[in-house]
């Protein structure tokens, strides 16, 4: 009996061991699922404002407390990244950063009159997580799953989007990977730099 | 040999040279400028009168029929592919649609969890194990791979209509079916070729996603994220310069 007991014991023991990591994963799951319904109605706001400066800076501030640029940059550069010096990493970062932000401004109005449904999340490794929604446009209806970095301070940030499957920044570190192949690292600062002078330069026209 | 581009010897560079899997790149890209400038000049103003012209209904009309007409190819690669339920859901679609539907041209809901998934023999290849071999840029057809390049060649090959209907009808669905997606995808496209450093590279890493995507049926849960994260994960983010130099 007390053998049965103490096996009971040590057995509760195992598992409330093996809970706790568990139960903090479904915290940050938790936290990363609101995180994004917030994000989501914050930028239906946005989206509701009259076109104009206001409009933009609001823009660009979810933008930033939305997505991790710094990181997502870093990211996109795959095995590159440690061969950058810290002048090229500072300027690509800066470029790259600059890019993101007018490439969306440029989309904005595509965004409106979309509706967002969080459906459940996921962990993915220790720090992430995966939040499944389901975003409808119109009569087409589209899974996109966002990747949310739970950073050391708590904060949270997405540093993945991916629509049907397709991730955002696969598909970056595949472009860019392709142009350092070409021109290096310099050569892709000077095209995101041109990129982004590009699409100001059509926005304005 | 101009058209094939020469290994790099450093070894991230030459890591990178192989995961990027495209050794005729030189070759690929003048046939995807070709492409674009045939795009630009024929499919892009036929596909802006198609949408301009010619009223939703009837488009979706012309979809419903391409897509009915594509049936037997799908029912053929899922019964290849063992998938019995996307068989018998495509089979039965595919006849209450040529026959209710009146051709196809309406599109009658099936009794069916999800509509049938589009199966081709490029995704039967992949589930028997086949790899995709190097990328492709097909003169008109575009983006593909060895693999995909072989099972388009089948998939003509066992297409019930390349035999029951004429040549000049075969080239005119093939012409519909390129500007019917044309128009569908127009405006993501525009925003991709404004938007992207290399407009080439994108595609190249879209396709073979979205193949990727098709070959695991849609299963969202089933890919978790195998692009590389490892090395660069580790970052202290809180910390973003500092962590960076000690690299």
């Amino acid at each position: 009996m007390i053998e049965r007991r103490h096996i009971l014991r040590s057995g509760l023991a195992l598992v409330a061991l093996t809970a706790a990591p568990s139960v903090a994963l479904a915290d940050q799951v938790e936290d990363a699922e609101a995180f994004i319904e917030e994000r989501g109605n914050k930028l239906l706001d946005i989206l509701g404002m009259a076109p104009g400066d206001a409009r933009r800076d609001a823009f660009r501030d979810w933008l930033n407390g939305s997505f991790n640029l710094n990181l997502i940059g870093k990211l996109a550069l795959g095995p590159f990244l440690q061969q950058a010096t810290p002048d090229q990493l500072e300027a690509y970062t800066k470029a790259f950063s600059d890019y993101i932000v007018v490439t969306y401004e440029s989309r904005f109005d595509t965004f409106t009159g979309y509706n967002l449904q969080v459906l459940r999340g996921r962990p993915a490794g220790s720090k992430d997580s995966i939040v499944q929604t389901l975003i409808s446009y119109g009569n087409d209806t589209f899974n996109v799953d966002f990747r949310v970095r739970q950073e050391a301070s708590d904060d949270l940030d997405v540093i993945d989007v991916m629509v049907q499957n397709v991730s955002m920044l696969k598909t970056q570190q595949d472009e860019f990977r392709s142009v350092i192949q070409r021109s290096g690292l310099d050569g892709l600062i000077d095209g995101l730099k041109e990129q982004t002078a590009e699409i100001e330069a059509q926005a304005q026209s | 040999m101009a058209a094939c581009a020469t290994p790099p010897e450093d070894p991230v560079a030459r890591q990178a040279f192989e995961e990027t899997n495209d050794p005729l790149e030189p070759l690929n890209r003048y046939i995807f400028d070709v492409n674009l400038a045939i795009d630009e000049l024929v499919l892009t103003p036929i596909s802006t009168m198609y949408v301009e012209g010619i009223p939703e209904p009837y488009r979706n009309g012309v979809r419903n029929f391409l897509q009915n007409l594509s049936m037997p190819v799908t029912i053929l690669n899922s019964a290849l592919q063992g998938d019995g339920e996307n068989t018998v859901d495509a089979s039965v679609s595919f006849f209450i649609n040529t026959t209710a539907g009146l051709g196809g041209i309406f599109d009658i809901p099936g009794n069916f969890d999800e509509e049938p998934r589009r199966e081709d023999f490029g995704q039967t290849l992949a589930v028997w194990g086949a790899e995709p071999g190097p990328y492709l840029v097909l003169p008109l057809i575009g983006p593909s791979d060895v693999r995909d390049t072989v099972g388009l060649g089948v998939d003509i090959a066992t297409d019930p209509t390349t035999y029951i209907f004429s040549p000049t009808f075969n080239y005119v669905t093939t012409g519909v079916t390129a500007v019917q997606f044309r128009a569908d995808q127009r405006v993501e496209y525009e925003n991709l070729k404004r938007t992207s450093v290399d407009f080439y590279a994108t595609l190249r890493s879209l396709y073979r996603q979205i193949r990727q995507q098709q070959i695991n049926n849609g299963d969202l849960d089933a890919s978790t994220l195998d692009y590389e994260l490892s090395g660069v994960d580790d970052f202290d983010t809180t910390d973003d310069s500092d962590s960076a130099e000690s690299q």
